[in-house]
Formats: C-alpha cells, sequence, structure tokens
C-alpha cells in the first residue's frame, strides 16, 4: 500500500520559489498576485458569495498551490496563503491542496482541522484575535472582550454581517509586556483597553 | 534476547519487543483499547500504562521496548489508580446504553470497566449528541460511541486505502468522522465494513435489518429463500459459542430453517456456475484479445473500490455478476419455474459476511429476475443473533439438509470464502476444460494463504497463463496500479476486498486480528477435502441449470441474468 | 544589587538585526569559523563541558544530544532549531529572533557542523510573522556573504498550535501533518525529522553557542547555578512594576527577579504569587522566593524553570480565577491524542470553573488532584504532563476553596 507520509511531495527540491514567504506576508508579489487573479472578486471575503462548485476555481487553486509543492510542509504554507486571500479554507482548496501535495483528502483536511489559525467555514477578512492568556487575563482581556463584542456588534466566534470583520480568542501572542494584546491580521497591538479598541478597528 | 522482570516474573524475551508483548509472555493481560495486534502503534489510549522501576512517568505497555534488567509492575496501586481514572473519563464521554449496543457483551470498553470494577463516576456524563450516521445501506457510525482510539482510521486507510475516515479538530473537540465533515454516503467509503472489527466499542455496526426479516417470516403470502455464502459457516459458530469452523453445515440448515426460512439454499450453487461463466470469459478475452487483466468480481467491495477509485479500469473487471446476485436473479426465474412457485412471493434472503452485500443488493440495476433479486441482506452476526433470540442448541438439534436445484455444490464453491480461492477454482476448471486432462492434484497452493499479494503461472497446454490475488484494498491498489501504469504481467487477478477474503469480510463475527482470519480459512480448505467433489464443472445441479435453463456459459439467458456492467462513482472526495 | 549578564541578548540595542555586517563586527560567523576548525567531536566535548542544557523547558544536556546524533547513521540528518514558543508570558526567543538572528542561525550552523547536518529548519510559530520575516532575511543576508557555507536554513511557520513545542509534534508539523507527538523513543537524534537524525534546541540554547564556542566551555560553566549553568532569559509579567524581559545568571533567586530586576509589586500592594515558566509552571508562594531560577532548583520545590516566564500576582487577584483561566489553555492546546490529556484537561477545567465560581468542595479539590497526579504520569507527552502542574501547586500552595487574598 502505498505510505503517504513518505510521498515526494514533502521531500525537498532545488527548485524551489524564493519569494514565496514575502509573497505571503506582504500580501504581493507573484504568488498573490496570480490568487487574486484567480478568485476574481475575492468572493470568499463577502461570505455570502462564496462560489464553491466553480470547476476554474479549483484548477486555479492547485495552480497556486504547485508552487509549495516541494517546500517542507507544504501543505500549511500554502494553507497560510489561501486565508489570506480567501479568509478560510474553502473544501476546494483542501481537496486541490490533497490534489497537488499527492495525499488523500483526508491527509489534507486532518491538517486543515487541527491548527487553531486555519478555519474550514467562512469567516470575517480581517481576523481579530484577543489573547486571553493568564497575563492578558488579568490584565483587563474580559474588558476588551467585552468592548470589541459591542463595537463590531457579534460575540467572539462570529464576524460581521458585512464581512469585514472575524473575532476569535487566542493564546498567548507573545506581546506579554504590553498586556492585555490583540491581533488583527496577525499584526500585534498592545495596551488595548475598552476605549482604545475602536481606534485599532479604524485601521482596517 | 533481553532479561527483564514483570510483576516478579522473569521472562527473556527478543530485543526490539515490547513490555506489552514481554507481559503476554509471562502470562500477564495488560489492559489495552488503542493496542491492536495488526496495527501501528499508537499509545493514545494510556490505558496500558504500566511501572517501570526508576522511571518516574508510568510507561505505556504497548510503546515501550523492553530493556535488560527493566523491572516492571502492571499492577501496582499507582498502575490500577491511573487506569481506573482513566476508564472512568472514557467512560463518562460514553453513552451509557451498553444493553442497546450491538457491541453489548463484546465490547473492550465494556469489559475493561467490568474487569476494574468501575462503580460509580464522579464525572458528569458529557455526551454531544450526535445524530447516528445511517446514510448508506451497510455501516452505520454512532459518533457519540466514538472512544478515538483510532483503529477504524488506520483499517480504512492504511488496511483499504479508503480514506473515508479521518482525524478531525483537536483537543476535547478531536473526533474520528467521515471526511470534510461529509455522512459517510458522501465519502469514498466501500463499504467493508472493516472499521466495525476495528472498533473496541459500539461505534460502527452493520445497518441492522432483523426486524425486516423477522416481519418476513411472519408474512403468510411470502416465500421466505435463503442463501448461505460460502464463507458463513465457518465463523457462524463463533456467535453461538461453538470454536471456530464447528458448525455442521447439516446443523446450520436445520438452525435456519428453525428461525422460519422455507426453503435454504446455497450461495455456493451460484460460485460453482460462476466459475463456468468466469472461467469461460477469460478463455474467450485471451482467445479473441479481450480487455486483461481481466479481474474477478465477486466482491462488492472491491466493486465499489473499482468504481471510485479506478474507473479507468473497470473494463478490465469480470461482467459477471457476484454469486449472491447470480443467485438472486435466478432463484426468482429458473427455481420458481422448477418449484412451481410465484416468484412475486419470493422474499430472497442471503445470509453473508459482508456489509458490501447490503449496498450490492440495493443497486438500482440488480433487478433482472423482474423483481429485487436479493430482498434481505443479513450478515453473519444478524444470523447469529437471530439464532440466540431463538433458542436453539445446535448440540442436540438434527441436521437438515438443503433443498433441491440450488442447494448442490462442490469444495471448489466452498473456498470462495478465502482469499484465493475464486482463482484456485477458476483454475480447477479452466484447466481440465483447456486441456481436457483430469488434474492430478486440485490444491493449488500457491495462491492460498494471508500473504497480501500472492502469484503463479500455470500452463494450459502451453499457454502460460499469469495469475495474482490480492486481499485488502491496499493490496488490490498495488495490483491496480500495476495495470494502470501498464506494467502488469498478469492475464487474470482475483481481488477479495476483505484482509483474508470473506472470511474476514464486515459482517462476520467481531474479528480483532488476523490470526482469527488465519483459523477460518484453515476450516475452509478442510470442508474443500471432505467433498465429495471438488471441481465446479462437475456439480450436477450446474449441469442440469445449463442443460434446462441457461443452455451454455455466457449464452442469451446467462447475459439477461448473470451478467453485469459497472459504472464510474464520480466522487470528488477521494 | 545583582546585575544583568547579557549572552544571549548581547547584541540588543548595540546592532541593527537585520544588518548582517553589524553582526560580523561584533564578532559574529568567528565561533562557527573556529567550530569547523575543530574535529567533530571534539567541539561536541566542548559543548557537552560547558554544561549547557536545553532552554525551552526540558532541560537536556545540549551537548549530549548533540553527540548521540553524530553517533547515529544516516545519510542526511537536520538540525531544528524550536521557535515555537508558546508558553503564556513568553516572549524571549521572540526577542532574541527579532535582535539578533544570526546568532540563531550560527548556532544551527555550529550544531550542523558538529553533527554533520546540512539542512536547518527554523520552526517559528504562526503568531510571529513578522519574526519570520526577520529570519528570512537574515538567512537571505548569510547565504549572500556564504558565512553559513554548506548549511543551508528555512523557515516554516506555524499555525497556532501549543503543542509543536514538544519536538516531535514539531518535527510532525514541519512535515506538513497534524502536530500530535510521536512515540519516544526512538528520540529525534535517532529518527526524526523525516526519519532522519535530527537535533531540536530552543532558540536560547542556540544562541548560546557560538559565545560557547568562542569563550570556551570553562567560562560557560562557571556562570550561575553549577548544575544549570549560563544565563536564562526571563520575561517579568503581571503585577509587577517593571513589566520587561532580562538575562541573568542562573544563580539569581525569585525574589530577586520580582524586587531588583521587576521593581517589586506594582501599586505598593503585596505579593500573592509567581507561576514561572509558563502555563506548565508551578504557582509558587512567596516561601519560596529564595529558590535560584535553575532547572534544578526549581525541580527540587515542585515548580519548573520552563520557559523563563516570570508571571506575578498580588494579593488582590484571585487564584482561583487565575487558575480557572490556566486550565482552560490546556483545554484548548491538548491536541486531544491521548485520553488523560483530552478528556484530563477538559475535566480539570470544569472542576475549575465551578471552583472558581466560589462552588467548589473538598471533593471537587480532591478529584483535580487525582485527575492531576494521573495526568503527570499517565499522559503520552510533555504537555499533558505539565498540565496540571499550576492546578496541583495550587492546591498544594493555597487555600483555592477560600477565594480572595487566600494565600
Amino acid at each position: 500500500m502505498k505510505d503517504f507520509q513518505e510521498e515526494e511531495p514533502f521531500r525537498l527540491q532545488a527548485d524551489k520559489p524564493k519569494n514565496w514567504f514575502q509573497a505571503l506576508l506582504q500580501g504581493a508579489g507573484g504568488l498573490l498576485a496570480r490568487g487574486r487573479d484567480a478568485f476574481g472578486k475575492r468572493a470568499g471575503h463577502q461570505q455570502t458569495e462564496t462560489n464553491h462548485g466553480e470547476v476554474n476555481q479549483m484548477s486555479n487553486y492547485e495552480g497556486l498551490f504547485s508552487e509549495f509543492k516541494g517546500l517542507p510542509g507544504g501543505i500549511i504554507q500554502s494553507y497560510h496563503t489561501i486565508q489570506k486571500e480567501v479568509g478560510y479554507l474553502t473544501e476546494e482548496a483542501i481537496l486541490a491542496a490533497a490534489k497537488v501535495f499527492n495525499v488523500p483528502a483526508k491527509n489534507a483536511y486532518e491538517v486543515a482541522s487541527f491548527y487553531s489559525y486555519f478555519s474550514t467555514k467562512p469567516r470575517g477578512k480581517n481576523i481579530i484575535r484577543i489573547c486571553e492568556s493568564a497575563p492578558c487575563h488579568v490584565a483587563g482581556a474580559n474588558e476588551v472582550i467585552a468592548a470589541l463584542e459591542q463595537a463590531l456588534g457579534i460575540k467572539v466566534g462570529d464576524s460581521t454581517s458585512d464581512g469585514k470583520f472575524a473575532l476569535e480568542l487566542t493564546e498567548c501572542v507573545g506581546q506579554c509586556q504590553d498586556t492585555p494584546v490583540i491581533t488583527v491580521n496577525g499584526q500585534p497591538f498592545g495596551n488595548i483597553t475598552a476605549d482604545s479598541v475602536s481606534e485599532v478597528l479604524a485601521q482596517f | 534476547m533481553a532479561n527483564l522482570k514483570i510483576d516478579g516474573i522473569a521472562v527473556e524475551i527478543a530485543d526490539g519487543s515490547t513490555i506489552l508483548q514481554a507481559a503476554q509472555a509471562a502470562g500477564i493481560n495488560v489492559p489495552t483499547l488503542c493496542y491492536h495486534p495488526d496495527q501501528s502503534v499508537k499509545a493514545n489510549c494510556r490505558i496500558c500504562v504500566c511501572e517501570v522501576e526508576g522511571q518516574r512517568l508510568l510507561q505505556a505497555a504497548c510503546s515501550t521496548p523492553v530493556a535488560g534488567g527493566m523491572v516492571v509492575k502492571t499492577n501496582s496501586a499507582k498502575v490500577l489508580k491511573a487506569r481506573r481514572l482513566i476508564l472512568k473519563l472514557i467512560l463518562a464521554h460514553h453513552p451509557q446504553d451498553c444493553l442497546n449496543c450491538t457491541r453489548n457483551k463484546n465490547c473492550e470498553l465494556q469489559t475493561l470497566a467490568e474487569e476494574y470494577g468501575i462503580r460509580d463516576n464522579p464525572f458528569e456524563l458529557k455526551l454531544k449528541g450526535y445524530a447516528e450516521d445511517n446514510s448508506t445501506r451497510a455501516v452505520v457510525r454512532d459518533q457519540d460511541k466514538c472512544i478515538v482510539c483510532r483503529r477504524c482510521v488506520e483499517t480504512c486507510s492504511v488496511v483499504q486505502t479508503v480514506n473515508a475516515l479521518c482525524v478531525e479538530d483537536r483537543g476535547s473537540d478531536i473526533m474520528v468522522a467521515p471526511v470534510l465533515g461529509k455522512s459517510l454516503a458522501e465519502t469514498a467509503c466501500i463499504l467493508c465494513g472493516q472499521c466495525i472489527h476495528a472498533c473496541p466499542v459500539g461505534a460502527i455496526h452493520e445497518n441492522e435489518q432483523i426486524d425486516e426479516f423477522l416481519a418476513a417470516v411472519a408474512d403468510p403470502d411470502k416465500i421466505v429463500v435463503t442463501q448461505i455464502a460460502p464463507a458463513v459457516r465457518v465463523a457462524i459458530g463463533e456467535e453461538v459459542g461453538l470454536a471456530t469452523g464447528e458448525m455442521p453445515m447439516g446443523k446450520f440448515v436445520a438452525g435456519l430453517k428453525h428461525i422460519g426460512i422455507d426453503y435454504v439454499l446455497h450461495t455456493n450453487f451460484t460460485a460453482d456456475l460462476t466459475i463456468l461463466e468466469e472461467g469461460n470469459e477469460l478463455l474467450r478475452r485471451v482467445k479473441e484479445g479481450g480487455k486483461l487483466p481481466m479481474f474477478t468480481s465477486c466482491s462488492p467491495g472491491w466493486i465499489n473500490f473499482c468504481e471510485t477509485f479506478f474507473p479507468d479500469l473497470l473494463d478490465n473487471l469480470s461482467t459477471c455478476k457476484s454469486p449472491q446476485q447470480m443467485f438472486g436473479a435466478l432463484v426468482k426465474t429458473y427455481w420458481a419455474e422448477k418449484m412451481k412457485v410465484d416468484p412475486s412471493k419470493i422474499y430472497s434472503v442471503s445470509i453473508m459476511p459482508c456489509t458490501a452485500k447490503k449496498g450490492e443488493a440495493a443497486r438500482p440495476e440488480m433487478s433482472d429476475s423482474g423483481f429485487r433479486d436479493v430482498d434481505l441482506v443479513l450478515t453473519t452476526r444478524e444470523v447469529g443473533r437471530l439464532f440466540r433470540m431463538s433458542g436453539i442448541d445446535f448440540d442436540k438439534i438434527q441436521p437438515g439438509e438443503f433443498d433441491p436445484w440450488m442447494g448442490k455444490y462442490t469444495g471448489a464453491a466452498v473456498i470462495f470464502g478465502a482469499t484465493g480461492g475464486v482463482m484456485e477454482a477458476a483454475l480447477r476448471t479452466v484447466y481440465e476444460v483447456v486441456t481436457g486432462e483430469t488434474l492430478a492434484d486440485v490444491n493449488f497452493t500457491a495462491v492460498r494463504g494471508m500473504d497480501g499479494i500472492k502469484e503463479a503461472t500455470v500452463n494450459l497446454a502451453g499457454l502460460e497463463v499469469r495469475v495474482a490475488v490480492g486481499h485488502s484494498l491496499g493490496n488490490a491498489r498495488k495490483l491496480m496500479d500495476q495495470v494502470r501504469a501498464g506494467e502488469s504481467p498478469y492475464h487474470f487477478i482475483e481481488i477479495m476486498c476483505c484482509p483474508g477474503g470473506c472470511i474476514g469480510g464486515g459482517g462476520q463475527p467481531i474479528t480483532k486480528c488476523n490470526a482469527k482470519r488465519a483459523e477460518r480459512i484453515g476450516g475452509i480448505y478442510v470442508e474443500d477435502e471432505q467433498c465429495p467433489i471438488r471441481k465446479s464443472h462437475e456439480n450436477p445441479e450446474v449441469k442440469q441449470i445449463y442443460e434446462d435453463f441457461l443452455h451454455e456459459p455466457l449464452g442469451h439467458k446467462s447475459h439477461q441474468l448473470l451478467h453485469t456492467h459497472y459504472a464510474p462513482k464520480n466522487k470528488s472526495i477521494l | 544589587m545583582p546585575q544583568e549578564l547579557r549572552i544571549v541578548l548581547r547584541n540588543v540595542d548595540k546592532i541593527d538585526a537585520l544588518k548582517i555586517d553589524d553582526y560580523i563586527d561584533a564578532n559574529g560567523y568567528k565561533p562557527l569559523e573556529k567550530a569547523r576548525s575543530m574535529p567533530q567531536a571534539d567541539l561536541i566535548q566542548e559543548i557537552r563541558q560547558s554544561g549547557l542544557r536545553g532552554r525551552g523547558g526540558a532541560g537536556f544536556n545540549t551537548g549530549q544530544k548533540l553527540a548521540f546524533t553524530y553517533s547515529a547513521a544516516g545519510d542526511q540528518k537536520y538540525i531544528v532549531c524550536n521557535a515555537d514558543e508558546g508558553e503564556p508570558g513568553t516572549y524571549k526567543d521572540r526577542v532574541i529572533m527579532q535582535s539578533d538572528p544570526h546568532a540563531v542561525i550560527e548556532g544551527m550552523a555550529i550544531c550542523g557542523y558538529a553533527v554533520g547536518a546540512t539542512k536547518g529548519y527554523i520552526y517559528c510559530r504562526g503568531e510571529y510573522p513578522y519574526v519570520a520575516e526577520i529570519l528570512n532575511a537574515a538567512i537571505a543576508q548569510a547565504k549572500e556573504k556564504d558565512v553559513l557555507g554548506e548549511f543551508d536554513v528555512e523557515v516554516c511557520l506555524g499555525a497556532g498550535a501549543f503543542v509543536c513545542g514538544e519536538e516531535t509534534a514539531l518535527i510532525e508539523s514541519i512535515e506538513g501533518k497534524r502536530g500530535e507527538p510521536r512515540c519516544k523513543p526512538p528520540y529525534p537524534p535517532v529518527s526524526g525529522l523525516w526519519g532522519k537524525p535530527t537535533v531540536v534546541a530552543n532558540v536560547e540554547t542556540l544562541a548560546n553557542l557560538p559565545q560557547i564556542v568562542d569563550r570556551g566551555s570553562g567560562w560557560f560553566a562557571a556562570i550561575g547555578a553549577a548544575g544549570y549553568p549560563g544565563t536564562k532569559v526571563l520575561t517579568l509579567t503581571g503585577d509587577v512594576v517593571n513589566r520587561k524581559y532580562i538575562e541573568v545568571p542562573t544563580n539569581t533567586t525569585i525574589k530577586e527577579v520580582i524586587y531588583e530586576f521587576g521593581g517589586g509589586i506594582a501599586g505598593g500592594r503585596k505579593f500573592q504569587a509567581v507561576q514561572i515558566g509558563g502555563n506548565s509552571g508551578g504557582i509558587i508562594p512567596e516561601s519560596l522566593l529564595g529558590t535560584q531560577i535553575a532547572f534544578d532548583a526549581m525541580a527540587a520545590v515542585g515548580a519548573t524553570l520552563g520557559s523563563g516566564a516570570v508571571f506575578v500576582m498580588d494579593e488582590t487577584r484571585d487564584l482561583r480565577d487565575v487558575v480557572c483561566r490556566m486550565a482552560k489553555f490546556f483545554e484548548h492546546e491538548s491536541c486531544g491524542k491521548c485520553i488523560p490529556c483530552r478528556e484530563g484537561t477538559m475535566r480539570m477545567f470544569d472542576l475549575c470553573e465551578k471552583v472558581g465560581q466560589g462552588k467548589g468542595t473538598a471533593a471537587d479539590l480532591a478529584l483535580l488532584q487525582e485527575i492531576g497526579e494521573t495526568m503527570a504520569v499517565a499522559c503520552f507527552c510533555g504537555l499533558g504532563q505539565a498540565a496540571p502542574t499550576p492546578v496541583l501547586t495550587a492546591i498544594k500552595h493555597f487555600d483555592l476553596l477560600a477565594g480572595k487574598g487566600c494565600a
């Protein structure tokens, strides 16, 4: 039988893309530019319009993912990219990843469902995470959560109806000199108070 | 070799062995849940933890290698305390409805709860309240009962390479579930039911249809006719307290009559018929340049697999229906004619070692008799339950006899139940048909046994025929990949979906390990040896049906009733 | 007054992290050259003699780890930098990587030479994409300057899973799988990444190596506590005046850390408790503040040094609420693979919630203790084994049923 864990795609290849990481971080550059074309109107960001069934979308995912094929743990890195583009991991994206990385859909899905930074459900474009680990907790994270919920009009775990924000809890993000801390799309904001919440939101 | 002490008992065991193996050698039973003798070590249930002198942490017996001088305690107070707490934690997350469970009295968790005297549980019962997944006609999942040992996942992904089940999410939300949050029917599940055997509890079971059966036998307008698959007899004894293989066929027949079946016939009859049809099909393909290698088509799990994963190779499948469906098509035509009964009144029940047969019987195309060819499929386990329900004492019951026209069979049909059996039966007949000579020895032992892939070359009057036998779909996949790549050296390939063949089918008595499968295979060959006729083409009732009804193999009637075609499943989640 | 001693933080605020020439001017990459002039066995022996032990929490002798990997057979070997720091209140690895990424890369290259590995991976936690960017820039510079020779380094970005700090879970994640721990043995030095001999070492550990090679094992071994020599980077959080990071010799006491470096308790309030080592660490009462922040000294009092997080709680904190929060952390971060951790963390959180609401009973505490004691010895990996520590130590040192100001 096949030993999927030993499949070639996970092995190192000399010709891997060198710019993938910058592309991933900056939301610009070759990879994501292709991704943006691929998704047209960026339908994924408006959850109600997310179109799952299109075959051409599937093949575009495959094109995007194949850039990561030779990278170690490429499937995880490719999921980061997709999430940046679409906001979450669509079923088509997971199936496309399975195809590109030559693993069963099972493996691709198991990975997608494991990590807390990946979501297999639609969610808002800008992901706000509030740290609730002990140092932030004693520094007033609960008040910040309440303020965020009020400002956004949603509960933790939900997204705003305009698809602009998703509100999630997280554990420590390693900015504990400035508790309590929130992150928006990975960018940390420290010493947040109930009053400063709106200032941060206004930036997005 | 390593010398160690387990509970004070000196044990000498090969290096690389585990504490669990050493304990077994010392005659000490260390409890397990996630451990499976034929699978990779998971060490995730932690029930087998033991104390090792000099180590602060308890060590999982299943995963810890022995070392010379090791001193192990398997039942110290510390160990028992940990095991009991772990059991309480599991039980507080598990339905407490053992009385209603298909695995009542045959559940590894229930056994441990009893052995460890779990009386009260300080933890509040927490169930997520999932609905049962009965989306397939064969296999039912009860998510709430799952203890996430992952044995079924390994069976599905590694043994069968179907990958319908996965481990989803993490932490206390973790679950074993069909891939991508789908129902089982939406996945690539091929209904083999091997996950049922892997499950230590009752989280997966067959779609139980005992009520339908009881209603049928109680209906005076129905003539209940049954067929028994070749692999059932060697295993049914296990369901009623007999040793493996210890059920004489006559008593089995008597038991079936006792539970209300009007006529007892045998799938072995159509197994012999299959050899005539399939053997001739092979010869025709070889002579006329048809698609080769030809694959056997008896195993419905394998058919589902081929339709799902190898749709491009469907033309390589023999067009023969499985013996169950040949039987179904004939019982409401040929047999009804012979017995002068109204076919619309016949209620055709098959007794199968298989869960996928439930799905096969329900295929829309399986109605060539003008009726539903097979009305109901019961697994060996369900029949065992019916026997227990009816209180039959198999020591005392008088043997019964098969009813006429479709009840006679040969040793060649009997061995259909074991991996390699269809191939051997085919070789016995094809050899004699092609060469016109009588086989000096009918035993083709090269294709027997538990090796995953077996091969042989047979000289048929100057023609070298290369054959291969694969059982379990992981092995099938290897053979198919070869065919797809155009590198297959074979003319004829037998595939059985389940490890060991049908004797290890998903509907058989719960079978934890391959050793049990091997034992059942032993029973199959004993029965073959005892058969007065051991070649399909010598079955008198088979000769009769060709004379009276079918006229010739691959003829018009055969084409109508005994052959079929399969179509790609077009599944997206593979 | 005790002073900081900066070894791994020596370049902080002194060089531009993104200018390799700054690092080279500060004697950077010369230790690597020196290491490469030594026979591998001698280099490993030197590192072993320094007494350097892992700074990630497990405290394994680094030279020993290198020796195992060196002697393991394998056509390919790997160096993996564990940059998945996730213990709440810990950000020392981030500071090191942000301010002196080349020290980490050089440490990896030294390990690579020592064991015969030509490939390294930095597994950077998903919460630090901006750190990964710095690391990638630094790697690119090092390659351009050709200071690494044959040794190649790549960065993998995690995706939010505390358990990936466990070395085998981390390896699984690099391989693109679920971050679940593997059975040990075999240990990574024998069979790690893609089944090859692998050194997995923490950021801080690796950043120490160039200095040890440069100044010699004797120099390092003489610093701090004898059994755990060197320094430790600590991050001070909670109710302490100076919420900052420091690097101090390992014979510094907790009291000195809180009162000398941390400036004491904020707002003039009284000390109640301190948790050291992150969420997996023990909760320590005032009576144990004389303990040194060294691995064995901490273990001797039933606490852990762990990641070096120092989380201070003043007298006004409701310890029940804080402990409950810590229990929730593990319920969320358990990978769910093994039953005692999956079910145990969930039940501990339930019980802590009850206790936190003031509804707890002595029986609840006894049950918490029973679960905790079993988890500590029966869980599959270090996460589950350490998960009950805050609860168990809180029960041991404080009256959890009493509520506020219960110390």
